[in-house]
Parts: C-alpha cells; sequence; structure tokens
C-alpha cells in the first residue's frame, strides 16, 4: 500500500491526487478491503501472528454469550445479576451500530437508557436504579422496567418543495419495580456504536484534539466544540474523555470494563462491585461468577480486540460524483466538526496503529445539537444542563457499510434516523447553519453528499 | 463466461475439468447429506437412550445414555465443516444455534452447585421453576430459543450433555449427576428434568431432519438441487472451500483451541460436562480432511485432484498438511531424513482432558503445535482457492 502510494506520487505530480489516493485507506495501514457482512469486524491488515491470535481471543469473549454463575465455564459465568445484553456482540452485532428500534417498532436490545438524579448537588446514579436501566434480570432477581418508544412525525420542508417526514422517538418506561424515576432525573437514550479504528482514535495525541476545541466560540463561526476531562481509573487523574456517545471515557480499556459492568453485569478488577443499587436486595443478594468476573487477563484480550479492529477500505472513493459530493460536504461546513484527516501519535504497542494519516471525519470534541436530540427530564426539563445537549462528533469511517453489515440504516444515538438524508435533517444547535444549507442544495448535490457518505 | 466455456468445453468429454468440478461439487454434497443423515440416526438413538433412562432410571441406563451420547456426537462434528457459508445450518433462521449452541448457561437449565445456597445447590433454572414454567415440552423450550439475545440457549447436544453428566468442577473427570435425578420422589423435580431432556432430545431430532431434509438431492426443489447446478457451480466450491477455511484458520484453531490456551480457564472447552471435548476437535479435524480428499465415483476427481491439476504443488502442501512428510535434516555432517508429522498424526496424539491439557506445561506445546499446524492448513486451503479464482477472507 506504501508502495502504490508512492507510485501514485510518482505518476501524479498533483499533491491533491497524491492526498486523494490516501483517502481510499482512512484506516492507514491496517486498512482492511472487503465488503461482506464481516466488514466492520475485521483484523487490521498486516498485525502480527501472536496479536491475530490474541485478537481471536478477544472477539470470542465479545461475541460469546455469558452465563449466569455458578457455571462449569467458570470464565464465562457471572451474567447479572441486573443486565442489558447478554454478550458485547448482542448491541454491537458483528461489530457495527445497534439497531436501536424493531422493524415492528419495538425497542431493539441494542438501545439503552442512561440515568442520573440531581441529588440536591450534582448529578450522580439514580438512587435505586443506577446509572442505567437493565431491563433484564438473571432468574430470582428483579428485572428493573420496560422502555417502549412512540414515534411523533416531524416535517421538514425544503426550500424546492421536497418534505421529509422524520420520527421522533417518544419513549415511556413501564414495569417499574422501583417505581417511577422522579422529577430530578435525566434519561438519556443511546445505541451500541460501531467499533471501526477504535484503537487508532485512542491514538489520536490529546494535543491534536484539543486543538480543534474553540469551546468559547472566539473565531463566532457558532461552532464551539469542546473537551471534557473524566475520570481516569488507570491515570488516577481526570483526563481528555474520547469514547461513548458524550465523551464519558478516557480509554477502550475502562470503557470496555464498563460497559461489561453497566450492560452485561460482569465486575472486573477496575470495577469489581456488582452492578446493584442499595436498594436492589435480590440483586445483592444473588452470587456472583467469581471475584471480578472479567480478569485482567481476558479483559486485556477484549480490549486488544477492539483497539485492532481495522477500518474499512473505501469504495468508488475516486468516483466523481463521490468527488462532488466531498465538495459539498466541505461547501456546508460539516468539516467544521467532522474534521477529515488527523495523524496517529507513536504511542501504540501496535506497530498499525503508530504514525498513522487517518480519515475518521470527527473532531472528538462535545458539540451542543440542539433541542430536539438532547436528553429529557420526565418532571423537570429546567434541570437539563449544556452536557444534556452535547454529543460527541462521531466517526463517519465505515458509515456505508452499515447496512450491509447490520441490515438497517438507523443513525445517531438512539438511531431515530433512517439513512443519511434523516441524520443530516437531525442536526441543530450548533450545526443548524449547516443543516439549513443542505436544505437548500440543490437535488443532485444533495445526492453527490449521500453517495460520498455511502462511500465512507 | 466461464460457465458458458465450461459448457463448451464439456461437448468434448476429454478436456474434463468442468465436468470434474460438477461432480465434486454433488460428491460434497452427497457427503453433507449422508453425515446428516447418520447424525440424524444417531439423534434418535439418543432420544431412545433418554427415553429408556427416563423410563427405568438407574446407574446402568444414565451409563448408556452417557455412552450413546459420546458415540453420536462425534458424527455431527464431522459436520462442522459444512458451516461458514450461510448453508442450512447456520444460514438465516438456520438451526445451528439451537444444535450446539455454548457456552451454555447451567443455572438457566437446571440445578447447580451453589456453596452460598442451603445445602450448597440453587434449585434453579427451568426445570426447577414450577411457577413460571408450570409445563416443559417441545415449544417451551423452541419459545424460549426465540427470545433474541436476551436469554441463552437451553437445548441441544450440550444441553443433553449437562442433563447427562451433570456440571463438572472436577480437577479429575468428568461431572457426576446421579441416576436419582431422575427417580421421582429422589430427585427434586425429577419428573420435569425427565420431560426436559425428552424435549431437548425431540428438538435436536428435528432440527437434524430439517438439515437432512436441505440436502436431500432427490427433491428438486432443495437446497442441494440447487448446490449442484452446474450454473451455480463456482459459488458452490467457493462454499465448500470457505467453510473448511473457515473451520481450520478460525473456528476450530482459534476459537476452540487457541482461546482455551490463551485463557488456561478450565472448562473454557465445549463438551466440558463429559470431559469430551478432544473429540468434538479431533472430529471436527477429521471432517476437513476427509472432505478435501472425498472421491466423486462419477470421476474419481477430489478437491486435492481439482487443485492437483491446477497446481501440483499446491496440492502436495494440502497432502503433507494432513499426512505429514519426509524431509532432510543435516546433523554432524550427516544428512537425515526426518518425518515431519501431519495434522493427522498430531490429533492422533492429542493431549486430553483438554481442560487438563491447557494448564500442563508438557503438554500445551503439543496443543500449540496443532493449533500452528491447523492455521497453516487454513492457508493452505486459502491458496489452494485461489487457483480457482477464489479468495477466501
Amino acid at each position: 500500500m506504501i508502495l502504490s502510494s508512492f507510485f501514485s506520487l510518482l505518476l501524479l505530480s498533483s499533491p491533491q491526487s497524491f492526498a486523494a489516493q490516501g483517502e481510499k485507506f482512512p484506516g492507514g495501514d491496517g486498512t482492511v478491503a472487503g465488503v461482506s457482512v464481516n466488514a466492520l469486524g475485521s483484523p487490521a491488515s498486516g498485525i502480527s501472528r501472536d496479536e491475530k491470535n490474541f485478537f481471536n481471543v478477544g472477539n470470542s469473549f465479545f461475541k460469546g454469550n455469558w452465563v449466569k454463575a455458578p457455571s462449569s465455564t467458570t470464565g464465562r459465568d457471572g451474567l447479572g445479576p441486573t443486565f442489558n445484553a447478554i454478550s458485547c456482540s448482542a448491541c454491537h452485532f458483528l461489530d457495527g451500530r445497534g439497531e436501536a428500534f424493531t422493524k415492528s417498532g419495538n425497542i431493539h436490545v441494542s438501545l439503552l437508557f442512561r440515568l442520573k438524579e440531581f441529588d440536591s448537588q450534582q448529578f450522580v446514579d439514580h438512587h435505586t436504579y443506577g446509572g442505567q436501566l437493565n431491563p433484564l434480570a438473571i432468574d430470582g432477581v428483579q428485572k428493573e422496567g420496560q422502555a417502549t418508544v412512540t414515534f411523533i412525525p416531524r416535517e421538514e420542508h425544503y426550500p424546492d418543495g421536497t418534505v421529509v417526514t422524520l420520527r421522533q422517538p417518544e419513549y415511556h418506561f413501564d414495569q417499574l419495580t422501583m417505581g417511577p424515576f422522579g422529577p430530578n432525573t435525566i434519561v438519556s437514550p443511546r445505541v451500541g456504536q460501531q467499533l471501526s479504528g477504535l484503537g487508532l482514535i485512542e491514538n489520536i495525541s490529546e494535543d491534536d484534539i484539543q486543538a480543534g476545541a474553540d469551546e468559547d466560540d472566539r473565531d463566532g463561526d457558532g461552532i464551539s466544540g469542546r473537551t471534557r476531562l473524566v475520570e481516569n481509573l488507570f491515570a488516577g487523574k481526570p483526563t481528555l474523555g474520547r469514547f461513548g456517545w458524550k465523551a464519558e471515557q478516557p480509554s477502550l480499556h475502562q470503557q470496555n470494563a464498563a460497559a461489561f459492568l453497566g450492560d452485561i453485569g460482569i465486575t472486573s478488577p477496575l470495577f469489581p462491585r456488582a452492578n446493584c443499587p442499595l436498594v436492589q436486595i435480590s440483586c445483592a443478594e444473588a452470587i456472583n461468577g467469581g471475584e471480578p468476573e472479567v480478569e485482567d487477563h481476558i479483559l486485556g484480550r477484549v480490549t486488544l480486540y477492539v483497539q485492532l479492529i481495522g477500518v474499512p477500505e473505501r469504495r468508488h472513493f475516486d468516483d466523481p460524483q463521490v468527488q462532488a459530493g466531498k465538495a459539498v460536504f466541505y461547501k456546508i461546513d460539516c468539516q467544521k466538526c467532522h474534521t477529515e484527516k488527523f495523524t496517529t501519535s507513536n504511542e501504540s504497542p501496535y506497530v498499525v496503529l503508530n504514525n498513522q494519516a487517518i480519515y475518521p471525519y470527527s473532531d472528538f470534541l462535545l458539540h451542543d445539537m440542539g433541542d430536539a436530540l438532547a436528553d429529557f427530564s420526565q418532571g423537570s426539563p429546567a434541570l437539563l444542563t449544556t452536557i444534556d445537549r452535547e454529543w460527541r462528533t462521531p466517526p463517519l469511517w465505515g458509515l456505508g457499510l452499515v447496512p450491509t453489515v447490520n441490515g438497517h440504516n438507523h443513525l445517531m444515538h438512539d438511531g431515530r434516523a433512517r439513512g443519511h438524508e434523516e441524520a443530516i435533517l437531525w442536526h441543530g444547535g450548533e450545526a443548524q447553519k449547516s443543516k439549513e444549507k443542505f436544505k437548500s442544495l440543490k437535488l443532485e448535490e444533495r445526492q453527490a453528499l449521500i453517495n460520498f457518505l455511502q462511500s465512507l | 463466461m466461464r460457465f458458458i466455456f465450461c459448457l463448451v468445453i464439456s461437448l468434448f468429454p476429454a478436456f474434463g475439468f468442468c465436468d470434474e468440478k460438477n461432480d465434486v461439487v454433488e460428491a460434497y454434497a452427497l457427503r453433507v447429506f449422508s453425515l446428516y443423515d447418520q447424525s440424524l440416526q444417531g439423534a434418535v438413538r439418543i432420544q431412545a437412550a433418554v427415553e429408556a433412562l427416563v423410563q427405568n432410571p438407574s446407574d446402568l441406563s444414565l451409563a448408556n445414555a452417557r455412552q450413546v451420547w459420546l458415540a453420536e456426537r462425534n458424527v455431527y462434528s464431522l459436520t462442522e465443516v459444512f458451516r461458514f457459508y450461510g448453508g442450512p445450518i447456520d444460514g438465516e433462521n438456520g438451526p445451528e444455534g439451537d444444535i450446539n449452541s455454548w457456552p451454555l448457561d447451567e443455572a438457566y437449565i437446571d440445578y447447580v452447585i451453589d456453596p452460598s445456597a442451603p445445602e450448597g445447590i440453587a434449585y434453579s433454572g427451568i426445570v426447577n421453576d414450577t411457577a413460571k414454567y408450570p409445563v416443559i415440552d417441545k415449544d417451551l423450550l423452541r419459545a424460549l430459543n426465540g427470545l433474541d439475545g436476551e436469554a441463552n440457549v437451553s437445548t441441544g447436544y450440550h444441553a443433553i450433555e449437562f442433563l447427562l453428566w451433570g456440571q463438572d468442577f472436577e480437577i479429575l473427570g468428568a461431572g457426576h449427576r446421579p441416576a436419582s435425578d431422575y427417580i421421582v420422589g429422589q430427585g427434586v423435580n425429577a419428573d420435569r428434568r425427565a420431560q426436559y431432556i425428552k424435549a431437548a432430545a425431540e428438538i435436536l431430532v428435528e432440527d437434524l431432519a430439517s438439515v437432512k431434509a436441505a440436502w436431500d438431492l432427490s427433491n428438486p426443489t432443495s437446497y442441494a438441487t440447487e448446490f449442484v447446478n452446474p450454473a451455480n457451480v463456482d459459488q458452490s466450491l467457493t462454499n465448500i472451500l470457505l467453510g473448511a477455511y473457515k473451520l481450520a484458520a478460525d473456528e476450530l484453531s482459534q476459537e476452540r483451541m487457541f482461546v482455551a490456551y490463551d485463557s488456561q480457564q478450565q472448562e473454557d472447552e465445549h463438551s466440558c460436562f463429559s470431559d469430551n471435548t478432544h473429540n468434538d476437535l479431533i472430529y471436527n479435524y477429521k471432517g476437513i480432511a476427509d472432505m478435501l480428499s472425498t472421491v466423486s465415483n462419477k470421476s474419481g476427481a477430489s478437491i486435492i485432484s481439482l487443485v492437483a491439476q491446477k497446481n501440483p504443488d499446491k496440492a502436495q502442501s494440502l497432502l503433507s498438511a494432513i499426512n505429514g512428510y519426509e524431509t532432510e535434516v543435516e546433523k554432524d555432517g550427516v544428512k537425515l531424513s526426518e518425518h515431519v508429522a501431519g495434522l493427522d498424526e498430531l490429533f492422533a496424539n492429542i493431549p486430553h482432558p483438554i481442560d487438563q491439557a491447557i494448564t500442563s506445561p508438557t503438554e500445551r506445546p503439543q496443543l500449540l503445535a496443532i493449533i500452528r499446524a491447523l492455521e497453516d492448513l487454513g492457508t493452505d486451503v486459502q491458496e489452494a482457492a485461489k487457483e480457482f479464482n477464489i479468495t477466501l477472507q
């Protein structure tokens, strides 16, 4: 690949053409070819045999079901007591995006609800439900409750007369075994994200991400991306948050350990205590699958797995339509948050992640995305703070393969958008201007933009 | 284009490569049908042995049921090379998960040893939950399996294995479920456990009958009939090789062997209740090797002979991987012939039980040698596929 780039440099004197050649490989040297259903889950190209072996171990624990303790398979037990899913891949199917809503309009296992409560001084985990609603439980333990959804149609009118009808989800909660959430609760729906290129994202230097921040909008363009410091259990001090819909996790190791606990109920050395709020007695009394339930060795393999999943090669990247779409992307200022390119640092133990020119199309910063997307409170909308309206810009690489891999094209943090056009129309807040520009584009420009997104 | 080429040259039997490709695909389909048929007959024998156990539970009838399970498990392991390309076994709505799901959620099925519970046993699971599941039958287990990611699968070979052996926490030996678990008046919920194991056996028979039917060449609308249609020969050959490649390079060498080798967790092995995992591995491998050399009774062609026509070296690599080869080594200035073991020999000497081998300093190198040889076999299959313009990933 390096060789072919080198030859194209010789053949094409224009540096712009050279940049375009690199774009075909958005994950750098580890970019993976292929358009099968496994296109979002292949190991990065060129990793060593040992790395591949360990990748497969991580994959086994990522895809495999966890079972209730005590079982003969002691390395795979400890499910629950309460949980959202029995495996990582239930929500990250084939390492792609969660479905969020089933075809029949029910909530899919991949959509969860984070909960936090204002205790008169600060926000903390909900006192009876914990940090998220766990709709499932092992036998003998109370489930927490169920979410359901109804959709409200919401029309978007274009200057050329086009009308697109979006679906605004409205969430309802029933069978709540600990009673209603209460007025001081903020609910945040979030769907399982795709895993492409996470190790590369982890290996971007803090300074490079910080460089894009403009918290007070000093340049006056209406866009004020900010970074967020979050608790880093390894570092023992707050560091840059870069993973999760709200940039709430500093590293993949901590992200994975948090998901093991919050989503599957699996304790780890990082989070050794079961996920049972004090009032949930049957939860607290349930037997565990060892202390911890996932050991550092296996958690390390799962983290390696997530770090070494490759980014898919772009299809048709040099098609004139796609290139025109990219020009439209810039024309309406999408790149102001969806930053095209970074170069990774030299800090990773894995060669394939170091010093790579990558094209994630994200600044990895938090942006106010407006009211329609914001988290919600059932009793006290006045409680909502900045972070409840903010979302971390998601990277766009691999976006075009989601329908192939996952059989749907549900986008945004709770999967409400059915395809790229709807996703663009859900952009508000700091992205409102770009959205209005999109609506004013000619039909063929809009189509070119969508073609560009599908090529990612 | 190639298809038209094949049609043209098939008018001249001397240029028989395309015919041979069709013959090999047909021989494969016949082999698949035969092995699923044998698996089905085996499942029927398991069902009969289970029936005998629950009718007249005793140490003898339990031991007999275990023997039958062990004997009939191997033939199913031979069929796993027919997976990984979305065929009848594991395509959309394929029964693979219901037949062979692992790990098993033991506490979701029946009582488990639980030191924190009264008398050290937690009477958990479907067998003991009389309120939630008043009747245990095939329909209930089917419905529970359909809970799409919300609950573990509760059927298949390993569920029956668990109900015959019980949990295995032993360093030495398999599980020790007593026959009294099935004696009404002695085992807690013995009648319900009997209903459960009977329903699980019935489901296994049904599922295997469904895949067997899909491979029935005498049915003009079956999957097999489409599979052997000369118009589909290239896709079918791709699928055949993909199954062999995926099983060797991923499922068997990695998921079933390297993961246990690396995690070193006792019982991180598939047939953990019966300590029969080494046979699962042996027969998975044998399924690949036998499939590659299966000979068409029409033309005598096999996958390996097709490869040999294109590239004798690559065919030789496949044969060496299976049978081993002689190499020359120089020792103290003298040239000696040295035998390098193939997978047949490596598997014949596989250390077992696997749950002990993975932690044994002397046996771990043997396991790793098999893993490496299987990875190499995967590469050999991948290389051979290139001769047919097939890229395996």
